[in-house]
């Protein structure tokens, strides 16, 4: 373990004097503001890196099993954490740089070989990664880096035979893998899409709520698997939260990212921004209006989209329904926080949702019955950020987690030891209910039962006798 | 830390080499300007496969 921390501790090296450098590349590559990559991406990861190292050997510990039953003490059981092997990584465009990352320090860590394939649209940011990889010298063939087709990756893994596949994007794809695992029946971690809620309770601090919801909807231009993409407001509080989110919003900056005089970068992909129009013309032609709207750059090649806010939203609206993955946010007003949690969970996705409200414990009740694998009070988005959190969702949002020490035990599987402290005792030959079954040790079972379960201390003790009868063969050769 | 033997690894740091055939390459186009800002080979299934068994090897 020492070694292999030693190893991935100069990934953080090479990340901190190349902390700008990396930075500038994932700001090139996939569109975000150069703040924006170094907040969402190198930061997290750096800081995620001390995180796992520190912790790899707690996660990995042998973990000792408290006996289940007084008759069976002499077994001894312990958990070991087992390596797949080689692991599979398919890796995003969104946060091309963090995501896998992450998954690569775990990988590793936890004893495994990693072949890593980054998202074609972000390569110079998969390279980048693969020179962080690069730098700490592992040793050969332990990290492999693989550019090929998204469309190709999934089966090229499978059918190769990696030990479990780690995916990061889009709910069909991750359904075509699961499918496409069942024939070697190879593990998935499945990180999907997000349609995720935001509830903005009467009591909520509307400022803060408002600058949270245009952080955590328009912040990568939308393209966050966990960013809100829809807000449902008490109606008492719905006008000024809508007021301040107007003002918020149509004050954003939206232009090349490379410098810090930018709030929204560009989208990554002309098909993504086509996916974020056809849901904005969809909703308008359904009755929705365009509250509010930042502006774009004029007379530019770039892939930029304003950063809108609807209203007039219903479930009908692809918009509300389906996952955007952009710089659109449809706001609704509930009658009452019963019909925001209603609506939160009418989705068939279940990845993040926040609740807003300044009674922080009753904003945790409202979040436990929202069906998302991770609840933020009074923030959004973020936990993904947090490496000792979980990460995943509920529903078609995925299946497994990542990060955390639940996202590193998936890098492992668990194998039980039961090793029997008797079993070396000259006397104890056999276990009472090995062959040849005779009736005693029928009756010793029945005992065990009525020992523990019977009415009254005298069937009891009638069946600890019939056990104790049938416990004698253990001492006996024959 | 390796790349798994290819047709095409030669280019495989040669972020602006447009020679390489263009079913045999990711173009990199920065989204901001449209800009093409690196281009990189493509690997083979057969890449992966020899990846998995070095990997299972290492």
């Amino acid at each position: 373990m020492k070694k292999k921390t030693e190893y991935v501790m100069k990934f953080a090296e090479y990340i901190q004097k190349n902390s700008a450098k990396v930075a500038q590349i994932i700001s090139q590559d996939n569109g975000k503001t150069l703040f924006d990559a170094m907040m969402a991406e190198v930061g997290p990861a750096t800081l995620a890196t001390s995180y796992y190292c520190k912790n790899a050997k707690k996660f990995l510990r042998d973990r000792k099993l408290g006996f289940g039953n007084i008759m069976l003490i002499n077994k001894r059981s312990r958990i070991v954490r087992v390596p797949y092997g080689v692991v599979g990584i398919i890796s995003p465009w969104n946060y091309p740089f963090s995501i896998p990352y992450s998954e690569v320090v775990m990988g590793l860590l936890a004893g495994n070989t990693v072949i890593l394939k980054a998202a074609s649209e972000t390569q110079m940011v998969g390279h980048i990664l693969k020179e962080c990889v690069e730098y700490a010298g592992l040793p050969e063939h332990v990290f492999t880096y693989i550019n090929m087709p998204g469309s190709k990756a999934g089966d090229a893994f499978i059918d190769a035979g990696v030990d479990k596949l780690f995916f990061t994007g889009s709910v069909p794809v991750g359904k075509y893998l699961m499918k496409k695992a069942s024939e070697r029946l190879t593990p998935l971690v499945l990180e999907l899409g997000g349609n995720d809620a935001m509830i903005v309770c009467d009591d909520a601090d509307l400022y803060r709520a408002a600058c949270g919801a245009v952080w955590a909807g328009m912040q990568n231009s939308g393209q966050s698997c966990g960013g809100v993409e829809r807000i449902y407001v008490h109606k008492k509080v719905y006008h000024e939260f809508l007021a301040i989110l107007k003002e918020r919003v149509e004050n954003l900056r939206i232009g090349d990212g490379k410098c810090c005089a930018s709030d929204i970068g560009s989208m990554t992909t002309r098909k993504q921004m086509n996916t974020v129009q056809e849901h904005i013309d969809d909703a308008l032609a359904k009755g929705t209006q365009i509250f509010a709207q930042s502006k774009v750059p004029e007379n530019t090649k770039g892939n930029f989209m304003p950063c809108t806010v609807l209203v007039d939203v219903d479930h009908n609206m692809l918009v509300m329904k389906d996952e955007t993955f952009g710089p659109v946010v449809g706001v609704m007003p509930v009658e009452n926080i019963e019909e925001a949690i209603i609506l939160a969970n009418d989705s068939n996705l279940g990845l993040t949702c926040s609740v807003w409200s300044k009674n922080r414990k009753k904003a945790a009740q409202i979040g436990r019955r929202v069906m998302a694998g991770a609840i933020s009070i009074n923030d959004h988005l973020m936990t993904h950020g947090l490496a000792e959190t979980p990460w995943g969702g509920f529903k078609e949002s995925g299946i497994g987690r990542t990060h955390g020490d639940i996202g590193f035990a998936e890098m492992t599987q668990p194998q039980v030891i039961v090793d029997d402290i008797l079993s070396t005792m000259p006397f104890v030959r056999r276990n009472f209910w090995w062959q040849p079954f005779e009736k005693m040790q029928y009756d010793g079972m029945k005992g065990l039962i009525d020992m523990f379960h019977g009415k009254g201390f005298w069937e009891r003790f009638v069946g600890f006798n019939k056990l104790s009868h049938a416990w004698y063969r253990s001492f006996l050769r024959k | 830390m390796t790349s798994p033997a290819s047709s095409t690894e030669k280019h495989l740091e040669v972020c602006t080499d447009t020679s390489v055939p263009k079913k045999e390459r990711t173009v990199c186009t920065n989204p901001a300007t449209g800009e093409v800002i690196a281009i990189y080979p493509v690997h083979t299934v057969k890449d992966v496969k020899i990846a998995v068994q070095n990997a299972r090897k290492a």
